[in-house]
């Protein structure tokens, strides 16, 4: 029993990974087409992670460095583990939102610990715009997430599918709350307009600042499984899922692509400016489509 | 011995500790200690045994029954952590023998407030402990003592509400003992419980630091003696809150009880205060400078999370609150020790002046991370459950703002809790804090304590759920579904176990993968990537390279423009005094001018007098 649920979630994170990564070297053709370039080959992504693993020397600052590269990895690859992807869900029955949602913060814990931890003040100020801007893209998701809860009377990702298979999606329900939620995943992936707490220019991609050789390595897979995380909570939450694992695959992919194709056109925000859209857009358009929606529901 | 004879004693062996702690203040701390063990024990001895002590016909009436032992537990523990800490942890005080004895004074305050079973009671031991805590706040520096008035002023307010409602209580009902307002509580009439209601909740704000009356908080909490804050902000603010709890129970205010005496709807006006109140404590919380200060406005926000979900209303609601109590009475010690003991080292509790500290201090490191993770409410730890359940019965019930309002606080939370873990303990080390030790062993086991409680009540939640769901029957509310580690609700089931095994397992595989790849080399700290540039100061002066001051300065320039509460009140206060300044000039300057209106008045009332 225990055994085939190991063997389920290794399988599962192994197919993520190369799904993933496979997409995001792809992602940086598409950018390259749109700027007129070739872009590299849609493999260049496993080739940099496998190169930077390989690498003879990493760089340690010390216990907590280590320590939090290995919270990061180990909670995202846990929240993985409760997002169900299309019918297939490694522990069936245990795909609970809110869990995903927190557990999901443990790796971001465990990031922004080791970054501070290696004592460079350019890591400090990039993991004090990422908290800030959390701030900003979680809350609009969230009242978004809880009346699709409310209205389901359930928090279990696969009832929520479940139930927007046997009737429309929740992106024809409530567009106004699923283009804020396209929104506010941008903000978690750290694309651009999003993207000041990595900064590359200003603040020498801030957290990422220290890490080389192995710790990067797996500081990449790590972001590629919290993208999955992410984008398969929209998908999940408001294009259905998936019938099928490909079904979702497809729905996967034409988010994550149109996510990079509009932020490609897109300059940064300030930090403040980005919690200042999300709060004033996000925000504001949330409680619009709660309004309307827990009004038909009750009427 | 019974529970009336443990208050007597308490009193007076905090005489007696007075004194003998003028001989050496670790005898005293230890009697302390041992008391308190003792007294854990006599509570338990004395469930359901009234008792009672009578000085000049003033009774004084206790019981430690179902609905008191939880907070009595939970009391004891917080001061048995404290006061444990407390051994070493009061070398550098000034009044040693003045902090045990009051600290002692106010244990047994708050034994008796949770033990009474009359109104009166609580009301004495209320009015014992607001005096009591003030001469402990104001016992550290002159910015303690303004901080202590502002604490007295505003408890006194919150007391003569109090007053006021019990005596409204005893004219309708006939009677202030638990007993009789259960039994008698139909013969109140819904304007009298509409008063009793608003002046009992006024009390517990100002106490618990709830919104509009939270402001004595920071500077209380920020500058009273270290070993206190953790009692002041897990145990004190609690205080308000029992008396909401208490008012839930014998005053139904909300559909929990089906006998809703109260005309108006109290219940969701009180959980919109408690989620104005998470959002304030929140922003107010990652603007401060100081980490004391910073986990006084937390309180705020916490003490807000508990209000919201006591009046809201359901079962699920009220048992998060109650267990929410319970994990920030943890993570407040955790979180206020762990800044002790960085305070013991260092001398200074300020962010800006500190960093690096993990490499000496890791024991107090781990204890921060522990409560900070629990605070935040992240699995697989106890402030996961409490939060889980809060949110459940909101989404239950679509109730949007209350759940943005606690979804704010807990995003935010990451954010303010953050800072003192990146500023304090992460970062480059000043070079004056090389040589710093950790605590000795008896500091640093209150701290062991809590991060395995924390730590092993997240896992196997059902260990404190099983007890409150007793307690919950007791009362005549509807217990929750749970097993050891399981959590039913109609929304979904959560499994602590199996999220623990399976982050644990994640954590395994990361930690192959990081081990087969090539060995890693360390550097020292001030080794950085510098942009190219040779930084040879980096090595002298490595606080040049830490990023402290204005953690988050981008979020600040969002709230610049808004006004503060305090200087509000400040301005209200600067105002009132300046009106009276106006009657001041004219009667009390001892001007001639002064003196023959005084005069004139005093002739002019006796002519009225007699004409009439």
């Amino acid at each position: 029993m225990i055994i085939k649920f190991l063997i389920r979630g290794l399988l599962f994170l192994i197919g993520a990974f190369i799904f993933q990564v496979s997409l995001s070297g792809f992602s940086r053709k598409v950018v390259g087409r749109i700027q007129k370039r070739y872009g590299p080959v849609f493999w260049q992504n496993f080739r940099d992670i496998f190169k930077f693993l390989f690498k003879k020397t990493s760089i340690s600052h010390g216990f907590i460095f280590d320590f939090g590269v290995l919270m990061a990895f180990g909670g995202t690859m846990a929240t993985l583990i409760f997002v169900p992807f299309g019918n297939f869900a490694v522990i069936p029955g245990q795909t609970n939102f809110i869990v995903i949602i927190y557990l999901l913060a443990i790796g971001l814990l465990g990031m922004a610990m080791s970054a501070v931890g290696s004592g460079n003040p350019n890591a400090s100020i990039g993991i004090s715009r990422a908290l800030t801007q959390m701030l900003g893209y979680e809350l609009p998701f969230l009242i978004i997430a809880l009346i699709i809860m409310f209205t389901n009377q359930s928090s279990s990702l696969e009832v929520l599918v479940n139930s927007q298979i046997a009737g429309t999606w929740n992106l024809i329900k409530m567009p106004l709350g699923a283009v804020v939620a396209f929104i506010s995943v941008m903000g978690m992936l750290g694309k651009k307009p999003f993207d000041s707490p990595i900064a590359p220019a200003e603040i020498a991609s801030g957290p990422l600042v220290e890490y080389s050789g192995k710790y990067l390595g797996i500081l990449m897979i790590q972001h590629e499984f919290a993208t999955v995380i992410e984008v398969g909570l929209f998908v999940n939450l408001f294009l259905g899922g998936g019938k099928t694992i490909l079904d979702f695959m497809i729905k996967y992919i034409i988010v994550y692509i149109l996510m990079v194709i509009i932020s490609s056109f897109l300059p940064r925000f300030k930090v403040e400016e980005s919690v200042k859209f999300f709060w004033k857009w996000g925000l504001s358009i949330s409680i619009i489509q709660a309004v309307i929606t827990l009004g038909f529901y009750f009427s | 011995m019974t529970f009336n004879n443990l208050i007597l004693l308490g009193s007076v062996t905090s005489f007696l500790t007075y004194f003998l702690s003028k001989l050496s203040y670790k005898i005293g701390t230890v009697i302390k200690t041992l008391f308190i063990i003792i007294s854990m024990y006599i509570i338990y001895g004395n469930f359901n045994t009234p008792s009672s002590i009578s000085i000049n016909e003033i009774n004084l009436n206790f019981n430690v029954n179902a609905f008191n032992i939880y907070f009595l537990v939970l009391a004891s523990f917080v001061f048995l952590m404290t006061s444990l800490f407390s051994i070493n942890g009061i070398k550098k005080y000034k009044y040693k023998n003045s902090y045990i004895f009051l600290n002692l004074l106010l244990f047994t305050g708050i034994i008796g407030l949770f033990g009474s079973s009359d109104l009166i009671t609580l009301f004495i031991f209320w009015e014992l402990i607001t005096w009591v805590s003030f001469f402990l706040i104001s016992l550290k520096s002159s910015l303690s003592r303004k901080a202590a008035l502002v604490y007295i002023f505003m408890s006194m307010i919150g007391t003569y509400f109090l007053i006021s409602g019990i005596f409204i209580i005893q004219n309708s009902i006939g009677g202030v003992s638990f007993n009789l307002i259960q039994k008698n509580i139909g013969l109140i009439n819904t304007a009298s419980a509409n008063k009793v209601i608003i002046f009992f909740v006024i009390a517990a704000f100002v106490k618990g630091g709830v919104y509009p009356l939270h402001t004595w908080l920071r500077n209380a909490h920020g500058e009273a003696p270290d070993n206190f804050s953790p009692v002041l902000s897990g145990l004190l603010t609690k205080m308000g809150l029992y008396l909401i709890y208490f008012l839930v129970i014998f005053f139904p205010f909300t559909k929990l009880i089906s006998l809703n005496i109260a005309s108006f709807p109290f219940g969701i006006i009180f959980s919109y205060i408690g989620g104005i109140s998470i959002i304030v404590g929140t922003i107010s919380a990652i603007l401060q400078n100081d980490a004391k200060k910073l986990i006084a406005f937390s309180t705020v926000s916490h003490a807000g999370y508990i209000v919201l979900a006591f009046s809201y209303g359901t079962n699920l609601a009220f048992f998060g609150s109650l267990m929410h109590i319970l994990v920030h009475a943890f993570t407040s010690l955790g979180m206020f020790l762990s800044i002790a003991a960085v305070k013991y080292r260092t001398n200074t509790s300020k962010m800006d002046d500190l960093g690096g500290l993990i490499t000496n201090m890791p024991v107090t490191f781990t204890t921060y991370l522990v409560s900070i993770i629990s605070l935040a409410g992240i699995p697989p730890l106890v402030g996961f459950v409490s939060k889980w359940m809060i949110y459940q019965a909101l989404i239950v019930n679509g109730s949007y703002f209350l759940a943005f309002a606690a979804f704010f606080g807990s995003i935010g939370s990451f954010m303010y809790v953050f800072r003192p873990l990146a500023t304090v303990f992460l970062g480059q080390r000043p070079k004056k804090y090389e040589k710093i030790k950790e605590v000795p062993f008896l500091m640093q086991l209150p701290m062991l304590i809590i991060t395995l409680l924390t730590v092993l009540l997240g896992v196997l939640p059902g260990i404190i759920i099983k007890p409150l769901n007793k307690l919950m029957t007791h009362l005549g509310i509807d217990p929750i579904e749970s097993s050891l580690y399981k959590l039913v609700t109609k929304l979904t089931t959560l499994d602590m176990v199996l999220i623990f095994t399976v982050f644990g397992l994640g954590f395994l595989i990361a930690l192959i993968v990081f081990l087969i790849f090539a060995k890693t080399t360390k550097v020292k700290q001030h080794e950085q990537y510098t942009a190219g540039e040779i930084v040879p100061e980096l090595k002298t002066m490595p606080s040049m390279y830490h990023y402290s001051k204005n953690y988050y300065k981008p979020f600040s320039r969002i709230f610049s423009i808004f006004p503060s509460l305090e200087s509000i009140y400040n301005r209200i206060a600067y105002f009132t005094k300046k009106i009276f300044d106006i009657f001041d000039n004219f009667f009390y300057k001892e001007t001639v001018n002064g003196y023959v209106w005084i005069i004139s008045l005093v002739f002019l009332t006796l002519i009225i007098i007699r004409w009439l």
